[in-house]
């Protein structure tokens, strides 16, 4: 694969519930910290105690000096974008804005918005009309383009909680037709609602913790956060100058196919589908990864099926990675999951550190890998594989490569 | 990507207001019934009732009124084909759906359930349909299809993007067809929203383009491309309707902002690029226009600087004063009816109207000679722009 065809990074951003930053969150990750707290709903929701992933004393304000009012998740998409263009060394305006792109995932949008907005059209205010840009999930991503004056191609992909992911792959084949020459892959989700109530009714919203592989999960734990990554290809990055910090090796889409839920346990064909085309795309081999990021959502379902299917394209060599979900600390971010487990891969492949499971107790005879439990590893890691699985069945696979110079 | 792999449209499925079937609507648009005198109010209650042409499918398990539209539309025109697809066929093609209000329904009913009757009361069944992803993933799953599901929710464009976003995927080899395009409902918000900013017609009438026309009237569609490489549509002895030569969007592009006209000359101007195309190559143009005030100003300003005095000989042919303002459908209607215009032009003359200079009344005309290239664009009163270029396949 020539320079003009490879894709780096070389930027990242993170607004996290363990920090923000990506040295904050780097340390957190390292610390095995949990960002879940009990959430406080403007809305009666009936339940006595909820707990989930908030980004606590995040005041958005402080990353632009005008500040429109904008939605939560917004918010998160446009800080995590500023931390990112400012990590890559990117002036904005950009002096070509038109070569620079974004693109964002999300699975729920601004909800808290969507759902202020419809209290007051239910209730007769604000009938005005007065914002031309009302309940649109496209609203995150021509946000963060306005903001920073980004002309580039501009979409927003809602492939629920395997988003981020998508975003990058998106972004990917955007820089290598030349459509652009840097792009912004964003992801970013805030609490919900109905959401946070769909997870619950459906018992998929664990009371406590986050136990992802654990004999003893009760499910996930929902969050909310905004992730970001500036990508280039290869050629372009050098000749900036810019710092690489990885390769995106490949990538690859699939659906399962298979409902809602994909509840069949032994019907993994959609996963391996999106993993063949990952590894093709990255002209690489199973037997090259060294570690997984997992989807790892705690749920009894998505943790049984993933090892399951880790076995079957790993083969022998599952056993031997380490394979570890940082939703353990973050809870579930939704669409900006995979966007945050893919600063974590970066983050590792650099500092030879490979993040811990946590809340990890007791194993479950089904999940037998080593999922580095509690305790963060030091290991040097060269190429990880990412993958995430969303509510529908939309599976986005990213394999991340250490930057050799 | 593959530069040279071509991609083309190897069949059609449409539920409108005309009915099910993409031959309902396209009969209708090319005979012109409806244009400025037989303009529908409400549409949606007009679409017949799905359930009783979808029929018995084992694997349809929703209820959902929009998700049966679009597995009814999809079953009635492409039906056979995707069930005569092997299973490792299956794993080569992928979904890709646009809209810009379609989940909002169950969002809110689910929320107005929760919140005025208590968590107890929502069904937890529905909670898929209030992802925007629901829709998308219905077809993947109606058909075992495990190529890639995408769900594009940029806004009004966001079907003409998920056509571009197909088209690229099969040039980049990441699939080997797609069904492509878009889907949106009316419901009580975007209604609003249409009265809120005055875009409604008071009349109930689209009038593309007329000196007279008072806004536009919110339809639901639902409009599916089925995108192949040129390669697989001759495995599966299909026959190439059109080729999809172009595809670009932009966004912000505010009728009212300075900088919408250059940014959406400059789409069309790389869409041509792409195809190879001079605006003299154009012979139809498939616009957005609505019947708005400012939206066909806007239009009418931008075909005049795309095709100058030249712009008297091509044919505009609107599709909204027969199925309505469709939001993120409205774009795939339009693409659609371009397909159908180039590769059945032997069918009959096309109706469309014939734009003058500067503000002169418009005049309906019949175009005889045969449609060889056509444009097509989602300009939408949220900013967003899409457009892309469909020409007659010559192998």
């Amino acid at each position: 694969m020539d320079e003009a065809e490879r894709i780096v990074i070389t930027g990242m951003g993170v607004v996290a519930p363990i920090g923000i930053g990506v040295e904050a969150f780097h340390r957190a990750l390292a610390d095995g910290k949990s960002g879940i707290s009990v959430i406080e709903f403007p809305w009666h929701t009936g339940y006595k105690v909820l707990k989930a992933g908030q980004v606590k004393d995040f005041d958005w304000r402080l990353f632009l000096p005008a500040s429109p009012k904008i939605g939560r998740a917004s918010q998160l998409a446009v800080a995590a974008s500023k931390l990112a263009l400012d990590d890559a060394g990117l002036d904005y305006p950009p002096r070509r804005p038109e070569r620079v792109g974004a693109i964002v995932g999300t699975a729920m949008g601004d909800a808290d918005e969507f759902e202020t907005s419809w209290q007051e059209f239910h209730n007769n205010i604000g009938r005005n009309g007065s914002s031309r840009q009302w309940m649109r999930l496209g609203n995150l991503s021509e946000r963060v383009a306005e903001i920073f004056d980004l002309e580039g191609p501009n979409h927003l992909v809602a492939t629920t909680c395997s988003a981020g992911n998508h975003a990058i792959a998106w972004s990917a084949e955007l820089l290598r037709s030349r459509a652009a020459d840097v792009m912004l892959a964003v992801a970013a989700d805030t609490i919900g609602f109905v959401d946070m109530l769909g997870f619950s009714r459906l018992l998929l919203q664990a009371p406590e913790r986050c136990q992802p592989f654990d004999l003893h999960r009760k499910g996930t734990i929902l969050s909310e956060g905004g992730a970001a990554m500036v990508l280039e290809t290869l050629a372009a990055a050098k000749r900036r100058g810019a710092n690489i910090l990885a390769e995106v090796a490949g990538c690859g889409l699939s659906c399962d196919a298979a409902g809602p839920f994909a509840s069949n346990l032994q019907n993994t064909r959609g996963m391996r589908v999106a993993a063949e085309r990952a590894f093709r795309s990255a002209q690489m081999s199973p037997d090259q990864i060294d570690h997984v990021s997992a989807h790892g959502s705690a749920t009894r379902l998505n943790d049984h099926k993933e090892t399951l299917f880790l076995k079957e394209v790993l083969g022998r060599r599952a056993y031997k990675v380490l394979i570890n979900s940082i939703k353990s600390m973050l809870g579930h971010t939704q669409g900006a999951a995979s966007m945050m487990e893919a600063i974590a891969c970066v983050l590792t492949l650099n500092r030879g550190l490979v993040y811990p499971t946590i809340n990890y107790e007791t194993p479950d005879p089904a999940c037998d890998l080593d999922y580095v439990p509690n305790q963060a590893r030091e290991q040097r890691v060269d190429a990880i594989l990412s993958d995430s699985f969303g509510v529908g069945g939309n599976n986005a696979l990213v394999i991340f490569r250490r930057w050799q110079g | 990507m593959d530069p040279g792999l071509r991609v083309v449209v190897t069949g059609a499925a449409a539920y409108t207001v005309c009915g099910l079937g993409k031959e309902a609507f396209w009969s209708r648009l090319r005979g012109g019934i409806g244009a400025n005198d037989d303009l529908q109010g409400e549409v949606s209650p007009r679409t017949p009732p799905p359930e009783t042409l979808l029929g018995h499918r084992r694997r349809i398990k929703t209820d959902h009124p929009l998700a049966m539209r679009l597995l009814a539309a999809i079953k009635h025109d492409l039906g056979q084909f995707l069930e005569e697809l092997t299973a490792e066929e299956r794993e080569h093609v992928g979904v890709a759906l646009g809209s810009a209000y379609a989940h909002l329904g169950s969002y809110f009913a689910y929320y107005q359930t929760g919140t005025e009757r208590g968590y107890q009361f929502v069904n937890p069944r529905h909670f898929p349909s209030t992802l925007p992803n629901f829709f998308a993933v219905e077809v993947n799953d109606a058909y075992s299809l495990w190529g890639s599901s995408t769900t594009i929710g940029s806004g009004l464009a966001a079907g003409l993007e998920a056509i571009g976003y197909a088209a690229a995927s099969i040039k980049q080899g990441q699939e080997t067809a797609m069904l492509a395009g878009g889907l949106d409902e009316v419901n009580d918000f975007n209604q609003h929203l249409l009265e809120a900013t005055r875009l409604r017609s008071a009349s109930g009438l689209v009038r593309p383009f007329a000196t007279d026309r008072d806004g536009t009237v919110p339809g639901e569609a639902v409009a599916v491309l089925l995108l192949q490489s040129e390669q697989s549509a001759r495995a599966s002895q299909r026959k190439p309707l059109a080729e999809v030569c172009g595809t670009a969007s932009a966004k912000r592009v505010f009728w009212d902002s300075p900088s919408a006209q250059r940014k959406a000359v400059e789409a069309i101007g790389c869409v041509l690029e792409s195809a190879g195309a001079k605006p003299s190559d154009i012979d139809a143009v498939f616009p957005s226009v609505s019947g708005t005030i400012q939206g066909d100003e806007f239009e009418r300003e931008l075909l005049w600087k795309v095709f100058g005095e030249r712009l008297e000989s091509v044919l505009v042919v609107p599709v909204k004063h027969i199925a309505g303002e469709c939001f993120a459908a409205s774009g795939p209607l339009q693409c659609l009816a371009a397909v159908c215009a180039v590769a059945f032009s032997s069918q009959g003359p096309l109706l469309g109207i014939r734009l003058a200079r500067n503000g002169a009344k418009p005049q309906w005309a019949e175009q005889i000679s045969p449609v060889s290239t056509a444009l097509v664009y989602s300009a939408g009163y949220d900013g967003t722009f899409s457009v892309l270029a469909v020409r007659r396949y010559a192998a």
